[in-house]
């Protein structure tokens, strides 16, 4: 009996060691939160990254400020250092960081354009994947100019807690459409597929230099919404980082760039378009406009079908609305009158979409998942790789149709005219 | 010979099923993503067909000599020396088989969760839990496996449910794969998955009636099919087929995907527990089949002494591969697509011997 | 594996007074003669190696009694002459006692005590001659040093001599004074009798008390003297009369003090064995309630009862319960916590393998599913077994609340036990191994106030939790209600306290504040130590191994628990062996959808009413 309990104390107490391995304090590793990588000046690439300043506080802050949240007053640090690979970049940053660096709680992951105009993502993300703590679900972004900029520049914007706003930030793009939710998971997903080809989020510092201060007033045209780039969009203040449109892909290097409006509408042949707002010319008086809010309504109709080598799309698209504002006055909202609004909105939407899918067909480009239900046709893997979709999208015919409805007009049923003291009709 | 405890049906079917389900939840999709490509989750079926027929073989091979089991039998048919080497071949390709498993539930826990550990400290904790369900016998891990099968169906189905907002239909086709013979050989081949649903002609003893075998093993096998099939269909939602052949283990990578706000992330350390519950109940399961044989193949009467030594040889065995690749390509290919000859060839030829030599065992 | 068992044991018992040898008796006994005077020193020499012969027989033959329960006569005398020679009787006492029974004796010695006396004597039995009984009572009972008992003389219908065996203080007095004494002695009551059998005589037509009986042996006779029956010995009547007569103090019916219900009876049981047992018969009102009375521990023969429905209970397992508690070698069982103990299976697993209770309800539950209930004198607690773990889990509160109530309290504590046992390892964990799981706000607070604590996660985690138990235990012993409440309340302003000074981080207090509320929701007091010790085990193995520890450790507990049987009853029937009626487990059904008796004790079933076979 003796002897079984020391035996069994020996290896409890062996066992014991086990924890010394992997067993972390959570104090003794730096979180990293946003990740930069650009073409590096010294060396290969220009890591930054963002961590959490290590700083004590807690309960007494909460005790002081009375209904503080116990994360207020949380600053950040960055940290920018050149190495020939992402693993090494790791650790010449222990050099100076005397904590491990750990990726879990890792948000965005921000990669410069020339990087990716160089092709060179493929290459940097090639050890991420494969790397256990670099999750799929983290956020992928390219960012303009300077990956470290970016980085260095995204704080919290009201609040204190860098990951609520990089949450919130993508949840954005739900609401408008503007730009889409993607993640490493996808970018890899698409990276090796020959489905379709991937895209990524744009990113980029605003600078505001597009916010004229000084100069003429804009006269009566009027841009369409969110047809820019990021960076570009005219504002002042707010934020100082932006998120806006996508860039295209072939493989691995970024061939193009889609504008908000043109991503918007990759959203809604792909079907995950939640809502966003239009702005098109009223179709009685086109000086002035009517605002629409639009929502997918089903799924949107593919079909395609091949005729020898060459393939035949046809996209249709079900939209449905609300009426947001009608500047004119014009009295829209009778069933005869709201179809012109609708075929107007219609022609509009498949003139652009029209555009869009003609700039990725220069591109080459595979983005609107066409061949998602092209592979139906094909009856093994051997077939579809040898035909090798993606090379046959530039030869692909695409005709377009858009169906839209207008389902409520706001608390307005009616509008009564303007009146003015004298009459100038 | 150990004398054995008796426990019901739904215990039976409980261990069988998680003996068989928890060697696939680690690098088996890759491979069969690799081989077939999309056609996985069909192929899974076909292959649980040839197992099915492999069970019916070694059913009749029951019946024929109720009450006893398959050693038993073996030594009925063929006398005692062929019978020997057929239940020491049993033997020795299930303790390889559970060496196997282990190592390759340690290397995807390393790469994982405790990359700086050294691997002697996690394949000799499981040694101990294997040691210590061994002592306290068949029919107490069957009613524990009883008690955690509910507890992991759940959290199986539920992982499978939070995944599948990235279900996107598209990626099963093209439908065939590499084309449908390649299929139907790949799976002939790899109806060795379902092989562990014959060993309850091992604890055959430790059921009530022949019927019970029947239930038991038929049930099983569906259960395992269907939630293989999950599994498989799933696993293809989710990673179209390029993605798929790169990943260590595709589970576990489906659980990492899972995100719901910013509260519900990362939370693939839960289902960790899922797959550790399920590799600490086949793996004594498979060890405690290799004792019961080996005691009836040397007639000893007590179980005890002999664990602690074999225990030391299933970590020795599982020590052999050099690294992850060695083991994945060459041990475990081997035995996923080898293994179906000893699971259904070897009752076979007794079923044919035994029919053509009229012998039978005394009918109750 | 016995020795340790015994070893430990002995640990933990009283010890008894020094032993002494029988040679060193005699030569004490030898020196006493000369000592005492002149007196013819053969005879009394015999005469007090007879008395002690005697006594040690009576002692020997007791223990006899004991191992073959109440069923069979004393041994013969000559098995007692050989135990008699291997037990050494304390020495002092007996040479005074010789001393002074020298000089009764020498009184009564004139009175003509003949072999035959000397022999019944000896073989145990109730003597013809009352000297003799006298002296041999007054021998057994150290009287009049030991002035508990009285034994009074005196003359029935002023003719017979009789006398009364009696300990004071455990009788009820009107019961001699106006029952016994005043009929025996009137002798309006004896003039139509004359000859013959008096005892039968006094028993038919004399004595008004409800309960008497004859008994002849003395083995019988002086353990219900001690129970506080009346012995009346008669002169020429080699019979006592067993006169019921008990009347100690004893606390009255109060409100059970550990187990609270809202809704139920408020009676507890006491210990008094009759009350406690009066209380059960009020809720069983069947005849086929079987109560079974042994006596229990060497030297202190307490009584326990066994108590079980007779078509209900599986009769073997009655048989094995009384094989068990006869078999008890134990000197001294004080009340049912220690037989509870000596009853186990397997007293190395953690869980309990009895279940005890304050309430008669619960206990008559019990009962009514055929386990077997055994109250114990002494203590106000009456354990049942078999057990399963679900039984460990209910309240009466369950079954007193409708379904749905009862549903959700079920799920509750078995969430409390859950809680109780697996958060501080969980935690211990999730910091250390498993960082990725930690919402990020949260774990960006959590690294702020872990940046100032000077320990690391291991040593808060411990400190904490060994502090805690430290108030726990302390609580118990601060009287009255303060007690509770000082334990959460302490702890958490102790951890308040703890925090400010820096040694620990806030999330901690929380987690070991609700590992401790998860605890106080367990109703059974075993089951809560039970989890409190589990808890230790999981923080040790989620620090050394993380989720995969905790899995190891889950895996083993669980296959243990699998594994353990109470009196042949698996543990975690009706779940783990799949039985038929295996319902009211966590969810609870309606009434009237749920049957009484468990199927997975094998018992005849009560609804049919038809006796079912075994293995169906």
């Amino acid at each position: 009996m003796k002897r079984v309990l020391a035996v069994a104390l020996l290896c409890v107490m062996a066992f014991m060691l086990a924890g010394c391995y992997d067993a972390r304090d959570i104090n003794d590793a730096a979180y990293i939160l946003l990740i930069g990588i650009d073409r590096g000046m010294s060396d290969k690439f220009r890591v930054t990254f963002k961590f959490p300043a290590f700083e004590a506080g807690g309960a007494q802050e909460g005790e002081r400020g009375g209904g503080e949240s116990p994360g207020g007053g949380l600053s950040y640090k960055t940290m920018t250092i050149d190495a020939p690979s992402f693993n090494a970049a790791l650790e010449l940053a222990n050099t100076s960081i005397p904590r491990a660096l750990n990726f879990m709680h890792a948000q965005f992951i921000v990669i410069s354009e020339d990087i990716a105009k160089a092709g060179l993502v493929g290459e940097f993300l090639a050890p991420i994947v494969r790397n256990s703590s670099i999750r799929y679900s983290t956020r992928l972004l390219i960012a303009k100019e300077s990956a470290a900029e970016f980085v260095e520049l995204l704080e919290p914007f009201g609040g204190s807690d860098i990951t609520r706003m990089c949450e919130n930030l993508i949840k954005q793009a739900q609401e408008t459409g503007l730009f889409a939710d993607l993640t490493l998971y996808d970018l890899h997903d698409c990276m090796t597929s020959p489905y379709h080809q991937p895209i990524a989020v744009l990113a980029a510092v605003n600078k505001g230099e597009n916010f004229i201060e000084k100069g003429p007033k804009w006269d009566t045209k009027y841009n369409i919404p969110g047809d820019y780039y990021a960076g570009d969009v005219p504002r002042k203040k707010g934020s100082k980082v932006e998120l806006l449109g996508l860039a295209v892909f072939n493989g691995d290097r970024m061939v193009g760039k889609l504008t908000g409006h043109e991503s918007r509408l990759l959203a809604m042949a792909k079907g995950n378009f939640k809502k966003g707002t239009y702005t098109i010319p009223d179709p009685k008086r086109p000086e002035l406009n009517v605002d629409l809010e639009v929502r997918e309504a089903r799924r949107p109709d593919v079909k395609v079908w091949f005729e020898g080598e060459k393939p035949f799309v046809k996209l249709k698209l079900y939209l449905e609305g609300d009426i947001h504002s009608i500047q004119s006055g014009i009295h829209y909202e009778t069933p005869e009158m709201l179809p012109i609004i609708e075929r107007a909105f219609e022609r509009f939407i498949k003139r652009e979409l029209d555009k869009a899918i003609e700039k990725t067909q220069r591109l080459n480009c595979d983005v609107f998942c066409f061949g998602h239900i092209a592979v139906k046709k094909f009856a093994t893997i051997q077939e579809w790789e040898a035909y090798d979709w993606n090379s046959h999208y530039k030869d692909a015919e695409i005709y377009t149709e858009v169906d839209f409805k207008i389902r409520r007009t706001g608390t307005m049923i009616y509008s009564s005219k303007i009146k003015y003291s004298e009459e100038d009709k | 010979m150990v004398e054995q405890g008796k426990f019901g049906n739904e215990e039976a079917i409980a261990v069988l099923v998680i003996a068989c389900m928890a060697k696939e939840f680690f690098t088996d999709p890759n491979i069969i993503v690799r081989k077939v490509g999309t056609a996985g989750w069909y192929m899974v079926l076909i292959s649980a067909a040839v197992a099915a027929v492999g069970f019916t073989v070694m059913y009749f091979l029951l019946k024929r000599f109720p009450g006893k089991n398959v050693m038993e039998i073996y030594d009925a048919v063929f006398g005692r020396c062929i019978g020997f080497v057929f239940s020491f071949f049993l033997a020795v390709v299930l303790l390889f088989s559970a060496a196997m498993n282990l190592r390759e539930y340690v290397e995807i826990i390393k790469i994982y969760v405790f990359p700086k550990t050294p691997p002697v400290y996690l394949i000799g904790s499981l040694a101990v839990t294997v040691v210590i369900l061994s002592f306290i016998g068949l029919e107490n891990i069957a009613r524990y496996s009883k008690l955690a099968g509910c507890v992991m169906l759940a959290g199986f189905i539920i992982l499978l449910l939070l995944a599948s907002s990235f279900f996107r239909f598209y990626r099963v086709y093209p439908l065939l794969g590499y084309g449908l013979r390649n299929t139907l050989v790949q799976g002939f081949l790899r109806s060795s998955i379902y092989g562990e649903i014959t060993l309850v002609a091992i604890f055959a003893k430790s059921l009530h009636r022949i019927e019970d075998v029947r239930k038991v093993g038929y049930t099983s096998l569906i259960i395992a099919a269907a939630l293989l099939f999950i599994m498989q269909l799933g696993l293809t939602l989710i990673f179209t087929y390029p993605f798929g052949k790169e990943l260590t283990a595709p589970l576990y990578a489906v659980a990492s995907l899972i995100h719901y706000g910013g509260f519900f992330q990362r939370v693939e350390s839960l289902f960790l527990f899922i797959w550790n519950i399920s590799t600490m109940i086949a793996i004594p399961l498979l060890f405690y089949m290799v004792l019961l044989i080996y005691s009836h193949l040397f007639k000893i009467d007590d179980l005890r002494p002999i664990v602690v030594p074999f225990s030391v040889i299933l970590v020795t065995l599982s020590l052999i591969p050099s690294n992850i690749v060695e083991l994945v390509q060459f041990y475990i290919k081997y035995l996923r697509e080898f293994g179906w000859v000893v699971f259904y060839v070897l009752p076979s030829i007794a079923l044919t011997v035994a029919a053509l030599s009229q012998k039978k065992g005394a009918q109750t | 594996m016995q020795n340790f068992l015994k070893a430990v044991i002995n640990l933990f018992t009283y010890k008894p007074l020094q032993r002494f040898k029988v040679e060193e008796y005699s030569q004490e006994q030898n020196q006493s003669f000369e000592n005492a005077g002149g007196y013819d020193g053969e005879e009394n020499a015999s005469e007090e190696i007879d008395w002690q012969k005697i006594l040690m027989q009576a002692g020997a033959e007791q223990v006899q009694e004991n191992d073959q329960g109440n069923c069979g006569a004393a041994g013969t005398s000559q098995q007692a002459n050989d135990t008699a020679s291997g037990i050494g009787k304390p020495t002092v006492v007996i040479k005074r006692r010789n001393r002074q029974k020298k000089g009764a004796g020498q009184g009564s010695q004139g009175v003509g005590i003949d072999e035959g006396d000397i022999a019944l004597i000896k073989n145990g039995m109730v003597a013809s001659n009352i000297a003799a009984n006298i002296e041999y009572v007054k021998q057994r009972f150290s009287v009049p040093k030991n002035q508990d008992i009285v034994i009074r003389e005196f003359n029935i219908a002023k003719r017979i001599k009789a006398f009364l065996v009696f300990v004071d203080g455990m009788i009820d007095k009107t019961v001699i004074n106006q029952f016994v004494l005043p009929q025996l002695m009137d002798t309006a009551n004896f003039k139509d009798f004359s000859q013959g059998d008096i005892l039968g005589y006094i028993m038919g037509n004399v004595i008004s008390i409800y309960q008497v009986s004859r008994i002849k042996e003395y083995s019988k006779i002086i353990p219900q003297i001690l129970n506080g029956v009346t012995a009346l010995f008669i002169d020429g009547c080699n019979e006592a009369l067993l006169i019921e007569s008990r009347g100690f103090e004893k606390r009255s019916i109060e409100a059970p003090r550990t187990e609270n219900v809202i809704r139920g009876p408020q009676e507890g049981f006491t210990e008094n064995l009759r009350t406690n047992l009066s209380l059960l018969r009020k809720i069983i009102k069947s005849e086929k309630l079987i109560t079974e009375i042994l006596p229990v521990g060497n030297k202190n023969r307490i009584n326990c009862a066994l108590v079980y429905l007779d078509d209900t209970a599986d009769p073997e397992l009655v048989e094995e319960v009384k094989r068990r508690i006869r078999n008890i070698k134990y000197d001294f069982v004080e009340s049912s916590g220690m037989l509870e103990q000596l009853l186990e299976d397997n007293p190395f697993m953690l869980f309990p393998q009895v279940i005890s209770t304050e309430r008669p309800d619960r206990a008559a539950s019990f009962i009514m599913e055929g386990q077997v209930g055994i109250v114990c004198e002494g203590s106000p607690f009456v354990i049942a077994v078999p057990v399963t773990f679900f039984h460990l889990l209910h309240s009466s509160e369950d079954t007193m609340l409708r379904w749905q109530y009862g549903t959700f309290i079920r799920l509750t504590r078995f969430l409390g036990v859950l809680i109780a046992s697996l958060v501080p390892g969980l935690w211990m964990a999730l910091v250390q191994f498993h960082s990725e799981m930690i919402p990020t706000p949260l774990l960006l607070s959590i690294l702020k106030m872990r940046e100032a604590v000077p320990f690391p996660v291991v040593v808060e985690v411990l400190l904490m939790e060994v502090a805690f138990e430290l108030i726990r235990e302390g609580g118990i012993r601060v009287p009255g209600l303060i007690g509770q409440t000082l334990g959460i309340i302490g702890a958490l302003i102790l951890g308040q306290a703890a925090v400010a000074a820096g040694l620990v981080s806030p999330i901690l207090i929380i987690i070991v504040a609700i590992t401790g509320i998860g605890n106080f929701v367990i109703p059974n007091y075993s089951l809560a130590m039970a989890v409190r010790i589990i808890r230790f085990f999981f923080i040790f193995m989620g620090a050394v191994l993380g989720f995969y520890g905790i899995s190891i450790g889950l895996t083993i507990l669980l296959a243990l628990t699998c594994s353990m049987k109470s009196f042949g009853v698996p543990f975690l029937a009706p779940f783990a062996p799949k039985t038929r009626r295996s319902s009211d487990l966590i969810v609870r059904k309606p009434l009237y959808k749920q049957s009484v008796t468990g199927n997975y004790l094998d018992t005849v079933s009560r609804r049919s009413g038809l006796y079912h076979k075994r293995g169906e």
